[in-house]
């Protein structure tokens, strides 16, 4: 006992020590807020190492809008969704097929998903801007450095913007990072497309001059990237023959090739000759982001069926909320040689594997035939959709177990494919016929399909939409040509679907308007008053 | 009368001769034990003695002269010694509320001197319910003290809002919490049987002496203390049987089936689809075989509480104990949740010198905490599911081979949550008495609180599985606050018609913590869970964060003629929190008050005890935001090129905003307190109005920035409130007594400007903050959204509506502005807040038996079911909660048709009253006699039986009407009915 109060008188003259040394000290510094175990923006944005690390952050946002699984799923897949090539089946992601979603000011999905598209891709245009400024303030920068980042930033802010403009139309551009001065100084109105494409073409222009074809880090923006970009740039505003050159320069530079086959194209990592720009992901590893379930969104949910058990060679997880529809199923079959369907790019078959459920008079291996895509029967049409309509193989992990959802699949966004097709669209613009016939038939010839002697605008589309289908480019590639509504109108969903919504045939709900997606409300209320909704929408 | 005694005893002292001589005696309680600690006083001087182990004194006095006996709990006494030399005196329990001392801020007042506003919380009443949660202890216990149901799990928790929402900070409504003259960040770190009292200071001039954290209230606690005389030990045991309360029913096998059918009804034939279209293989399966599962009654069962407490207070004159051992353990009703509780404490008064004293309490707890599987939900599952195999083992996938959802019994078994938390406090107190009126009193407290957790998903756990072989989270958090106060205390004299109280302070507070989470998978083997080696590091994080705050404050006290009573507060608080030039809040306050009951012409009046009038003005601040608001941090985010993973980093989606500073609210308290006819009827009713400003709202930023939020200091907000409590002595015998109390609260929250940033209309624009719409004139505490308009039946005039598209069995919305669409401009706001909430007690003893009733009440309350919100529900896709849907048979008006898509304005239709009455408590008591005992040497022995949440009146359908039956997508921890058996007795 006395012992403890001993040391608790030893324990007070500790206190009251410290106590008097309180009350004299610098007051200033003992209040002072520090960061402890966090970064900060200062070191960020104002050094060389700061900057580059930024740079990295970058890609990680990018990725972020991918790896979304709020509503299944159904954010990445929305420009998919609204495109004239998918049925919405069931799940979240259908409400945008059916208009449901995202068509409206008041519905939620513009509320949620919309609105996501929006405050990503303004957030990576913020962050660019800061580590452009950060830049180009820094003076004892090494130029080849400075370049390099530069480069990466500006067309990580060329890609936002052309997104965010193809998307929303109206929309607001500044270089100038968000600071808290300025953060409440609310756009009053929208940027111009003349300052709207100065910006692209200069962000552009500046990275292919300035980055290399190769890198070794796989994942980088890069000089094919920019070029294929900037080309994509250029066929946005009619100028067939800076795309033609873009797309020249980037197929003869030799550091880029179309692989072999379509189905080496999404083996693997995707770090192949092919791949201009791919969004990396990589499981139970730092930095590898987290997975995303585009797959399992778009291939049936085979497993119900009698005899199919999960497996990997049947497209692995699937619950078959969007797939092809019968216009884009029918431009496949067109030719039977085209060998994109045969389980490269898409799955028409989900074979038998399961003994013990195998239905009566069926083989193991046999495609699932159970189901009909009846034009009326509901009961037909429903079971068919979810179990044994084409999926999207183009997402698929080949690594992870069938049963699970979760893939780590690196995702392409940009190929050399694309860049042949613009080529092909460019060069026939500008009545280079041959050209054109060369480029599109080399797509063709990779998969098989015999070469076409003709060409036409129809023809492209048919083959970008065959080529490139579900990655993410149909929406904007119809919108530029000028044909969103009209071919929305006829190939969007499936008929026997559009007639079975209770809420209306999205058919009949489509307006020409829609090409423009809506200013979520909740932005539109934090924008000047007088900063201009899409016409249409009110 | 007493006081004409008073005077005469003074005429008659006057007249007596003077001379020095001994008096001695023994001072004894009612009941004749002699009471150890009795203060004598020799009255006008500061002379006297203190009474011994066995009640005795003995001092020398002039024979003239008084004695004033004096004792916490007990009347003063005052005898004139007349000449004599033995005195033995008699003390009466102080049962009086007039002269009752409650524990202020940096000291204690007598209730009767009190001119803020101070509840008292009854502390038997209060610890009557079983368990750890204190707050839920403060429910219904204080007016103007609203309690929010928290988590119900074991070693759960609740927020106290005291007089509504002063702050949209994250951290801004919780009430400061102070125990034993120390901040504690956690009310629940106390063992209820140590509670001794609790004070709840609630306007500004009571809590401006806490400035700096004191916006939203102080609650005072003070826990046992040693006493000399007598050792005494007490123990206290309970052990409560826990279960499932819920006022919904879910879906059978059947009717789930029903539903499903339904909802994919044709809607234009209305033809049923076919059962192979609608239900998997699996389930159809389930259907043929009528095998169906319970989910809710497979994952709980019932669960028991123990509790054991025993205290041992003693000592001398210079020495005082209190000391005690409080084990708790909570089984959980979901399984594989527990809490458990081992906690020592040691108060020691130790007198060093004549001028010299020192306090320690010395605290030291060990708790487990464990938790279920994470996103365990048993309330919105499919029942055509199968949870054990025909061996009777539990089965992966409920729904089948096809479908990847995982039992969630497989995932309990599966699953690993252990929370180890250690917590040791060291406060020490050295009270120098300088001068008989003045003092200094350093006051220092240390406490370290480590808290270490271990989660592990096996390699079957669903979280686990799939290649990852096995997920192992380790989190460690420690904790370390520091206090250092000194403290200056003055009492001059100025003679008998004033008093004077001067209080200095100056305060520092450092509180760190430092967080450190591994995230490890690919385990060799389950054996070992979480301490197994893991061979992947997934992730680490490190957050390491201080805040410190430093203040100067001063009091003074005044009253003159124990008739007027002035008190003005000062403070200066530094807080480490805000912008670099704008530390510093300045907080004052004043109060006076008017003892009415004491001046003459009130001498008359018979009925009428007790009659103070009181009014408080001041001013407290508020920093209830996180550290580095006010910097600028950058997010880790970590890419991969190729396989090799490259760190990077961006600015954090919040912009910092360098100009932080203080949200200051202004509180304006009127009240009246009153004791009349014979102290029958005691009461006090008060009236407030707080106004915040400078709020630290955390506001959106437009998307267009490239930021999501910012901390501001914007805008006013207001609450203003009446608040009543009445306690009624109806009948107070000895044999039989009846008690009566009702409290009554009412608050009114409005936001009274924001940006003043005008739209288009020239209203103030609406802010965002934190996932609320703050909108002048509005509660802060609002749901936005079309007002629900019941269901659109056949013949309604469905293309005119607001939804042309809609169905009859739809959910109908009014459309505000009849554009005859939908959206945000048709929103109104609904205020959550209820109108009012309070509570009925009665205590009614006949002999040794006694009865406690509770009845809780919050009246105009509302809430968003998220369940009936779910699109899933109607879709017939989900369980939950059962209703009596629409079908083009039997026309509902008031739930919707089921269909095969997510319903428009389900979130406007699940927008219900949460109001409810409950039957909090309801104990039956006994008090064992001490001569039934007395052979044994047991003493104050008694028996009670206590049943918890009883009953329960509302129209929210949950397992409680303070919460929603789903936390997220797992089932928010039910709250449980309670029978309790507790013993008590002492040695």
């Amino acid at each position: 006992m006395r012992n403890f109060i001993k040391k608790s008188i030893l324990k007070v003259h500790y206190f009251l020590i410290a106590g008097l040394l309180i009350c004299t000290a610098c007051e200033d510094e003992f209040l002072r807020d520090e960061l402890l175990s966090d970064t900060s923006v200062d070191f960020l944005y104002s050094t060389p190492e700061g900057l580059e690390s930024a740079v990295v952050g970058l890609y990680s946002l990018n990725r972020n809008l991918h790896q979304d699984q709020r509503w299944n799923g159904a954010i990445p897949l929305i420009p998919q969704a609204k495109s004239d090539l998918a049925v919405g089946i069931t799940g979240e992601v259908s409400l945008y097929s059916r208009l449901l979603w995202g068509a409206s000011l008041g519905d939620f999905g513009t509320a949620s998903g919309i609105d996501a598209y929006w405050v990503h891709y303004y957030r990576l245009i913020d962050r660019c801007n800061a580590i452009i400024q950060g830049a180009e303030n820094l003076q004892d920068l090494d130029e080849v450095r400075k370049n390099q980042i530069l480069s990466e930033a500006k067309v990580m802010r060329a890609n936002s913007l052309f997104t965010l403009y193809r998307l929303f139309n109206n929309v607001f551009v500044t270089t100038v990072p968000t600071s808290p001065e300025n953060a409440f100084e609310a756009p009053q109105s929208n940027s111009s497309v003349e300052d709207i494409f100065f910006l692209l073409r200069e962000d552009l222009d500046f990275a292919v001059a300035n980055l290399d074809y190769q890198t070794s880090d796989f994942g980088r923006w890069t000089k094919g990237s920019a070029r294929h970009l900037r080309a994509k740039v250029a066929m946005w505003e009619e100028d067939w023959a800076e795309a033609a050159s873009q797309a020249d320069s980037l197929i003869m530079s030799g550091s880029h090739n179309l692989v072999g086959s379509t189905s080496e194209v999404f083996a693997g990592d995707l770090n192949h000759s092919e791949t201009l720009f791919a969004l990396n992901f990589e499981r139970e590893t730092i930095g590898g982001g987290a997975p995303h379930i585009i797959s399992w969104n778009a291939v049936s949910f085979y497993a119900d069926a009698p005899g199919l058990l999960p497996s990997i060679e049947n497209g692995g997880a699937g619950s078959g909320f969007i797939s092809l529809n019968d216009y884009m199923i029918d431009l496949l079959e067109e030719d039977p040689n085209d060998d994109r369907k045969n389980n490269t790019y898409y799955i028409f078959d989900y074979n038998y594997n399961d003994e013990e459920t195998l239905p009566a008079g069926k083989q193991l291996g046999e495609p699932l035939d159970l189901y009909e895509n009846s034009e009326t029967d509901m009961n037909q049409f429903m079971l068919y959709y979810r179990r044994q309509n084409p999926g999207v193989l183009k997402f698929l992990d080949e690594t992870a177990e069938p049963t699970d959802r979760n893939h780590f699949k690196n995702i392409m966004i940009y190929r050399l494919a694309e860049t042949y097709l613009i080529g092909a669209e460019a060069h026939m613009m500008l009545g280079n016929t041959g050209k054109a016939l060369e480029y599109i038939n080399a797509v063709r010839t990779r998969a098989n399909a015999s070469p076409v002697s003709e060409i036409n605008i129809e023809a492209i589309l048919d083959e970008r939409a065959r080529e490139l289908g579900f990655e993410g480019q149909r929406w904007f590639t119809l919108k530029r040509s000028g044909k969103l509504y009209e071919y929305l109108l006829d190939h969007m969903n499936n008929d026997n679907m559009n007639e079975s919504y209770p809420e209306g045939n999205p058919k009949e709900i489509l307006r020409e308007y829609m090409q423009n997606w809506p200013i979520p409300e909740q932005q539109m209320d934090l924008l000047g008053p007088n900063y201009p909704q899409n016409e249409g929408y009110n | 009368m007493k006081h004409a005694l008073l005077i005469f005893l003074f005429l008659i002292t006057g007249y007596l001769s003077i001379g020095q001589s001994i008096v001695t005696g023994t001072v004894t309680d009612s009941d004749g034990e002699p009471l150890p600690g009795v203060n004598v006083m020799i009255v006008g001087s500061s002379e006297g003695a203190v009474t011994d182990l066995d009640g005795n004194y003995k001092l020398s006095a002039a024979s003239d002269a008084s004695l004033r006996f004096s004792f916490i709990g007990y009347k003063t006494l005052e005898f004139p010694i007349n000449g004599r030399s033995v005195i033995d005196v008699t003390m009466d329990d102080d049962i009086s509320s007039l002269n009752e001392v409650v524990v202020v801020g940096y000291g204690s007042q007598k209730k009767s001197d009190v001119a803020g506003s101070v509840a008292s919380v009854d502390v038997d009443d209060a610890t009557a319910i079983p368990t750890t949660n204190v707050s839920e202890m403060l429910r219904g216990r204080a007016a103007g003290v609203q309690v929010n149901l928290g988590d119900a799990r074991p070693g759960g928790n609740s927020n106290i809002v005291i007089r509504g929402n002063v702050s949209v900070a994250p951290g801004g409504n919780d009430p400061f919490v102070v125990v034993d003259g120390v901040p504690f960040d956690n009310l629940n770190d106390i063992p209820p049987d140590d509670i001794a009292s609790i004070e709840i200071l609630k306007d500004a001039a009571s809590t401006a002496i806490y400035g700096s954290r004191a916006s939203n209230g102080v609650i005072l606690v003070t826990t046992k203390k040693g006493r000399s005389g007598k050792p005494t030990i007490n123990y206290h045991g309970y052990t409560t049987t826990q279960s499932v309360i819920r006022n919904f029913n879910q879906y059978d096998g059947q009717q789930f089936i029903d539903l499903r059918r339904e909802a994919n009804r044709n809607r234009f034939t209305g033809e049923y689809l076919n059962d192979e279209n609608i239900f998997s293989p699996f389930e159809l399966q389930t259907i043929e075989n009528r095998q169906f599962v319970d989910w809710e009654e497979l994952v709980l069962q019932d669960a028991t509480i123990h509790s054991h407490a025993v205290s041992f207070s003693g000592g001398g004159e210079n020495t005082k104990i209190f000391s005690s051992l409080n084990y708790f353990d909570q089984q959980g009703i979901i399984p594989n949740s527990k809490f458990e509780r081992g906690a020592f404490k040691l108060n020691i008064d130790q007198k060093l010198t004549d001028k010299l004293s020192l306090n320690g309490i010395l605290n030291y707890q060990i708790s487990n905490q464990d938790r279920e599987t994470g996103g365990l939900n048993f309330t919105t599952r499919s029942p055509l599911a199968r949870a054990f195999d025909d061996d009777n083992e539990l089965v992966k996938f409920y729904l089948g081979p096809s479908n990847f959802n995982v039992n969630p019994l497989w995932d309990q078994r599966e699953s690993v949550d252990e929370a180890k938390i250690n917590l040791s406090d060291i406060n020490l107190n050295l009270t120098y008495n300088i001068l008989p009126n003045l003092t200094y009193s350093l006051n220092t407290f240390l406490r370290n609180r480590n808290t270490n957790r271990g989660i592990y998903r096996t390699s079957l756990h669903s979280g686990g599985d799939e290649g990852i072989d096995g997920l192992g989270i380790l989190s460690n958090t420690y904790f370390r606050q520091i206090l250092i106060e000194n403290i200056v205390n003055y009492t001059p004299d100025f003679g008998d018609d004033h008093s004077f109280d001067v209080t200095a302070v100056n305060a520092f507070d450092q509180q760190n913590s430092e967080y450190t989470q591994l995230d490890k998978s690919g385990f060799t083997n389950d054996a070992l869970n979480y301490n197994g080696n893991a061979t992947v590091l997934l992730n680490n994080f490190r957050n390491v964060s201080q805040r410190r705050i430093l203040s100067y404050m001063g009091r003074v006290r005044y009253s003159f003629r124990d008739r007027y009573l002035i008190e003005a507060t000062a403070r200066a608080d530094g807080a480490s929190v805000f912008a670099e030039n704008n530390k510093w809040g300045y907080f004052p306050a004043a109060s006076v008050a008017w003892k009415m009951h004491n001046e003459s012409f009130m001498q008359g009046v018979s009925s009428i005890n007790q009659l103070k009038l009181r009014v408080s003005y001041g001013a407290t601040g508020n920093q209830g935001i996180n550290s580095l608001e006010s910097l600028g941090v950058a997010d880790d985010l970590p890419y991969i090129f190729g396989d090799q993973t490259v760190a990077g980093a961006t600015a954090s989606s919040r912009l910092p905003n360098p100009n932080l500073r203080w949200e200051t609210t202004n509180t304006l308290n009127t009240g009246i307190d009153f004791s009349l006819f014979n102290s029958i009827l005691d009461g006090t009713v008060e009236y407030y109005k707080a106004n915040t400003t400078d709020l630290l709202l955390d506001r959106t930023i437009s998307g267009t920035t490239g930021f999501a939020v910012s901390r501001f200091n914007v805008g006013e907000l207001q609450n203003e409130g009446i608040e009543a409590a009445l306690t009624g002595y109806v009948i107070d015998k000895d044999d039989i007594g009846w008690t009566v109390g009702v409290m009554f609260s009412r608050n009114r929250n409005k936001v009274i400007s924001l940006t003043g940033e005008l739209d288009e209309d020239g209203r103030e624009i609406d802010i965002i903050s934190d996932g609320r719409r703050l909108s002048v004139g509005e509660s802060i505490n609002n749901i936005w959204l079309p007002k629900y308009d019941g269901i659109y039946q056949e013949g309604d005039d469905i293309a005119g509506s607001g939804n042309p598209l809609a169905q009859p069995g739809d959910v109908r919305v009014v459309d505000q502005d009849g554009n005859g669409q939908i959206d945000s401009r048709d929103n109104v706001f609904i205020n959550t807040d209820p109108d009012w909430y309070g509570s009925f007690t009665t205590t009614f003893r006949y002999k040794n038996f006694e009865l406690f009733a509770d009845i809780y009440t919050v009246q105009g309350a509302t809430r968003l079911n998220t369940v009936l919100a779910d699109g899933e529900l109607w879709k017939g896709s989900i369980n939950g909660i059962r209703t009596k849907y629409y079908t083009p048979e039997f026309p509902s008006t008031e739930y919707p048709r089921p269909k095969p898509d997510t319903h428009l304005h389900l979130f406007s239709f699940a927008v219900r009253d949460a109001s409810y009455v409950r039957l909090r408590t309801l104990t039956v008591s006994y008090a064992i006699p001490d001569q039934a005992f007395s052979k044994i040497g047991l003493k104050r022995g008694k028996v009670y039986v206590t049943g918890t949440n009883l009953l329960t009146f509302t129209d929210f359908k949950s397992y409680s009407p303070e919460q929603n039956p789903l936390n997220g997508f797992e089932t928010a921890f039910p709250e449980t009915r309670n029978i309790t058996v507790g013993l008590k007795f002492g040695f």
